[in-house]
């Protein structure tokens, strides 16, 4: 097996996902396997091959520097804030 | 059923612009249908008061101010933003989610005239091949004989491809990533169409995979689709990977004879385990092509069968880093504290907040941008990509189309493949090559199986080409002449 | 180029060479933000100045500012560093309330500048190169505030995606005097060139430090990188502390373990913040919503040509066009403010009388109360028409400098001082001449000395009539009228 429950905790937590014990063995043996099917992509010679950035070659387009205008209506910005303090999003206690 | 829910949208398009059914009279007519259909499960939100409140006023309205699209029913997959209706991709992180914007493709969609009737479930944040990872639960086919074995729509786009195959809507919108819109058309017997990467806006589309997403139409005809497209498309300063190249004229040659075009047919398309109907299907599809004056040309596209294991490393790559905001900050769902500290608040939220596929695939997308594992498996991946656009560059240089099966089979049974997600993974086979390499490819009904199920043809064309595959589309749909419809009288 | 200073820690076991490579966090100085329409600019009140991406709405999208990197590419120039023609904006990916997307989107594999350089001078004839390996562009975190509420933190998203420009220098800085000099002749430049408003209090400027310790000639040791330093103060303190605690440990044989370290401003000491171990993964990748940024050379050369002049080119200016000398010239260009300072003051008058008013008299009374020239109570165009009272003979040199010091007080003009007070310099003859004739009267003894030859009584004289007009007699008229009459 490619991946381990340890790896899989890992990787979980990277991600913060919290994952039942149940979850960490049944996403470990999928993983192992999606990983396995994948091994085939090695066999690919991709020697001075370049990776693929975008799939079309057009130029960035740059937006111009203009005054700053307010949001209309900033209230429709923290609308959908699970939890807010006035106009503050708030979180728990984040200490450093 | 009512006459009017039978009409194509070129069709309704017409009869709207004589004035002699008011747009009161066809949206109604659409929304009994969509309330008769409930047991389908297709719809994540009903927009019906503000649809019959458009209706009055566009019936208002003098004829010669109407705009392309106006009076249209239009079925909205959940995943693009709309002002006013719950916008969720299906999932419980977004439950209570209004967005305080409007994406791209349905502003202008609303700009030419058009009514977005309802929002459509989907495979949450359109992960998924069969519409069955949805948080309001499973779509069903309309083509379902048997309730007690439902059949899939397909996905992710599944109840956008359900509603037009129950004529729910005149033509819906889908996303397709890596087949989302194609194999969900075909599975439900309808027409769609996926346009060149850039052609159609990415703002206000929830992001799955940036570099592969890409709106499009599901419809019941390839001239509404051509029709569709014509008013989804734009070139937009909000999104840095739009395209400013010029739209073709998609309907002006659409009806014009093949004659002379070159289609190319990929051994690589014909896969093991390939059921004998697909074979048929396909062999079908080069003999309609090749009866209108096309020429058949057998290619090779040798890296398709790395395209999977290449996709399902960069989607998941790219969605690990987009469904990062999903933190139950700004909004969205927040699971219930008291929390041990920060990191606690994020994983119970996300954890809660995910369905399984989801977790699955933001796993493989950390996984293999982790250290250690990014130039393994990503940049990896990426290289074969190259080779994968490289595989189609140099077909394109000999043939103008490509023909090959959508789907490996119809419609499976709902919760088949569920608990093992290769085999769901499979599903995307033919889709997934050409969604690497940003081409335009649509899916046209053109058989029945031996379940008496729909299945579909692709076509693929050059970047930008539009006009081309729906030609050759045109073409392959009228020698299909596939008029079945689903009966929903069960 | 010299040699650089001399070691500066001797430990128990003899001298220890600092290794130190800083990374400086410039804010671009720009309307909107880097990927949004949202405003950069500072102290608005809480999430108001915010565009859809700015909290990381679905489906919104990044868009570049045109202007940000105009300013990146001018930085890159006034540090004598390369513009790449292309180059790529990164995701990278870490868990924190105040980065919405869950992400930072900067540069990592290509930057849009590389290889440079500043100049820091050494002592008054020599300086060191320090190399420059890279500036990046990349967007700024919003703020998290802790001491609003006991149970939650509140956070601001203000400050999430204004443009940042991140500098990063080699690992040639070998003491904490050396990063002091180099970050404040950074902020100089960028200040300079009106990239970066260089406000450190705003937050505008900040740096890291990855700081350390070697035996001369040893193999490079483990370094510790000190994170959020936001005073070249702070900056040059956690250094030497850092350094001198990585001695002690590796001469009472204990080892260095990499980490990342906060400095507390009030203890004065570095403390662990992470340890390698719990060091972040970022996963970088290309950010597939953005494309490659290309840049022409024709732009390149096009924002070349409006490069304002650089302290280097100041201070050379100074020299030959104030002919100045190098010290004054290097103190008037070490600041923007200095040189603009100096430059209106000596409009129309002696350019070195004006330096050396600014260096002399100016800055030691602001230092005296740590404020910078910008915010001087004396101004330069009032310091000047002090200068002119001077230069025309109403007042000494003397009593100007008395003039200054209620001006530095009471922000008056001098005139007003001088009247108030009735400082004015008696340059009447007639009224000196008979205070002059009254003290030759009255002092007869002095008056043989100076006709025997000795002459140092002389200013004995000077001094009684300055005592009796409270040093408001023009010395020069005094000098003359005691010498035409004692010689009478």
């Amino acid at each position: 097996m490619l991946i381990d429950e340890k790896v899989t905790k890992k990787i979980a937590f990277l991600a913060r996902i919290g994952l039942t014990e149940k979850e960490e063995e049944d996403f470990s043996k999928d993983l192992s396997k999606i990983l396995k099917w994948m091994e085939d992509l090695k066999k690919i010679d991709v020697k001075n091959v370049e990776p693929l950035r975008n799939v079309n070659d057009i130029e960035l387009l740059e937006r111009e520097d203009i005054d700053f205008s307010k949001n209309s209506d900033q209230s429709k910005l923290l609308a959908n804030a699970p939890k807010k303090n006035g106009n503050f999003f708030t979180v728990p206690k984040v200490i450093e | 059923m009512n006459e009017l829910l039978k009409l194509s949208l070129v069709e309704t398009v017409k009869l709207i612009k004589t004035k002699k059914v008011s747009v009161k009279e066809i949206i109604e007519a659409y929304i009994n249908r969509l309330d008769d259909t409930e047991k389908y499960n297709m719809l994540s939100e009903k927009n019906y008061d503000e649809a019959l409140e458009l209706a009055n006023k566009i019936d208002s309205k003098k004829q010669e101010d109407f705009r392309p699209l106006e009076g249209i029913p239009i079925a909205v997959k959940d995943i693009f933003c709309t002002v006013g209706n719950k916008t969720t991709a299906s999932s419980k992180i977004l439950n209570n989610f209004f967005a305080p914007y409007e994406s791209t493709v349905t502003k202008n969609l609303k700009n030419a005239g058009g009514i977005v009737i309802c929002k459509t479930n989907m495979d949450e944040f359109a992960m998924g091949s069969a519409s069955d990872t949805c948080n309001k639960g499973e779509v069903i086919n309309p083509w379902t004989d048997d309730f007690s074995k439902p059949l899939t729509p397909g996905g992710s786009s599944g109840g956008s491809a359900a509603v037009v195959a129950a004529s729910g809507a005149c033509f819906s919108l889908g996303t397709d990533t890596g087949g989302s819109i194609r194999q969900p058309a075909s599975f439900c017997g309808n027409v769609g169409l996926k346009p060149t990467y850039g052609r159609c806006s990415r703002y206000g589309i929830i992001a799955f995979a940036s570099s592969l997403d890409q709106a499009g139409p599901i419809s019941k005809t390839v001239e509404d689709a051509a029709y569709a497209l014509t008013y989804m498309a734009s070139w937009d300063k909000n999104d840095s990977t739009s395209a400013n190249v010029k739209m073709p004229d998609l309907l002006k040659n659409i009806k014009e004879s093949i004659k002379g075009l070159k289609v190319g047919v990929p051994k690589e398309y014909i896969i093991d385990g390939m059921s004998d109907e697909i074979q048929k299907l396909l062999d079908n599809g080069r003999t309609w092509l090749k009866d209108q004056g096309a020429e058949i040309i057998d290619i090779s596209l040798p890296h398709t069968k790395v395209a999977l294991p290449c996709y399902y490393i960069i989607a998941p790559a790219e969605a690990s880093a987009n469904l990062a905001r999903y933190d139950g900050v700004k909004f969205g769902y927040r699971a219930e504290g008291p929390f041990k500290d920060l990191n606690d608040m994020y994983c119970k939220t996300r954890g809660e907040g995910f369905g399984k596929e989801v977790k699955r695939r933001l796993l493989i997308g950390t996984y293999v941008l982790s250290s250690g594992y990014y130039d393994a498996y990503y940049i990896h991946a990426q290289k074969v990509r190259r080779k994968i656009v490289e595989d189609f560059n140099s077909a394109f240089k000999d043939v103008d189309v490509i023909l090959s099966p959508t789907a490996p089979s119809d419609a499976f049974v709902l919760g088949e493949k569920k608990e093992d997600p290769i085999n769901m993974y499979l599903n995307d086979v033919f889709t997934v090559p050409s969604s690497l390499a940003g081409l335009p490819a649509i899916s046209i009904p053109a058989g029945l199986s031996k379940n008496n199920k729909p299945l579909g043809l692709q076509l693929i064309s050059n970047k930008f080409t539009e006009d081309t595959l729906l030609k050759t589309a045109f073409a392959l749909e009228e020698a299909a002449s596939f008029t079945h419809r689903p009966n929903l009288e069960k | 180029m010299s040699e650089a200073r001399p070691y500066k820690i001797s430990g128990k076991t003899g001298s220890w060479e600092i290794v130190i490579g800083l990374e400086v966090h410039a804010q671009v100085s720009s309307k909107l933000k880097l990927f949004s329409n949202g405003s950069a600019s500072f102290g608005s009140n809480e999430n108001e100045n915010l565009d859809l991406l700015d909290i990381g709405l679905p489906g919104t999208l990044p868009t570049i500012n045109s202007f940000v990197i105009d300013q990146a590419i001018k930085s890159g120039l006034a540090l004598n560093a390369k513009v790449n023609n292309f180059s790529i904006f990164d995701r990278k990916n870490y868990f924190y309330p105040d980065l919405p997307l869950g992400y930072q989107i900067s540069q990592y594999k290509e930057p849009i500048i590389s290889d440079g350089y500043i100049d820091i001078d050494i002592n008054e004839s020599d300086s060191k190169r320090i190399r420059i390996e890279r500036l990046h562009l990349e967007q700024d975190a919003g703020k998290s505030i802790h001491d609003q509420s006991p149970e939650d933190s509140f956070i601001d998203f203000n400050r999430a995606g204004v443009a940042l420009m991140e500098i990063v220098s080699y690992p040639d800085l070998s003491d904490w005097e050396e990063a002091g000099d180099y970050v404040t002749k950074l902020r100089n430049i960028l200040r300079f060139a009106n990239t970066c408003d260089g406000n450190m209090q705003e937050g505008s400027l900040r740096c890291d430090a990855n700081v350390s310790v070697r035996k001369p000639n040893d193999d490079l040791g483990t370094r510790c990188e000190i994170k959020n330093l936001n005073s070249i103060k702070n900056l040059m303190k956690a250094i030497e502390f850092e350094a001198n605690r990585q001695v002690a440990l590796l001469e009472s044989g204990e080892t260095i373990a990499q980490e990342t370290r906060l400095f507390d401003a009030n203890s004065g000491k570095t403390r662990t913040m992470r340890s390698k171990e719990e060091a972040h993964d970022y996963r970088y990748f290309p950010d597939p919503d953005l494309l490659p940024l290309k840049i022409q050379e024709d732009r390149i050369h096009k924002i070349s040509k409006t490069l304002p002049e650089l302290p280097a080119q100041l201070k050379e200016r100074l020299k030959s066009q104030y002919k100045l000398g190098s010290y004054d010239a290097r103190v008037i260009s070490a600041e923007l403010e200095t040189a603009k300072y100096f430059e209106d003051l000596s409009e129309g008058r002696d350019p070195k009388q004006a330096a050396n008013w600014i260096i002399s008299n100016l800055f030691g009374k602001l230092n005296g109360i740590d404020k910078s020239i910008s915010e001087s109570p004396i101004s330069s165009k009032k310091l000047g028409k002090l200068l002119d009272l001077v230069n025309d003979g109403t007042i000494s040199n003397k009593i100007a400098k008395e003039v200054f010091e209620e001006m530095f007080i009471s922000s008056k003009e001098a005139k007003e001082i001088i009247e108030e007070k009735g400082l004015k310099q008696i340059s009447n003859e007639d009224d000196i001449e008979k205070l002059v004739d009254k003290i030759i009267l009255e002092n007869e003894t002095q008056v043989n000395q100076f006709k025997e030859g000795n002459t140092k009584v002389m200013g004995w004289f000077v001094g009684q009539v300055m005592k009796l007009t409270k040093g408001q007699a023009n010395p020069g008229i005094v000098n003359k009228i005691i010498l035409k009459k004692l010689n009478n």
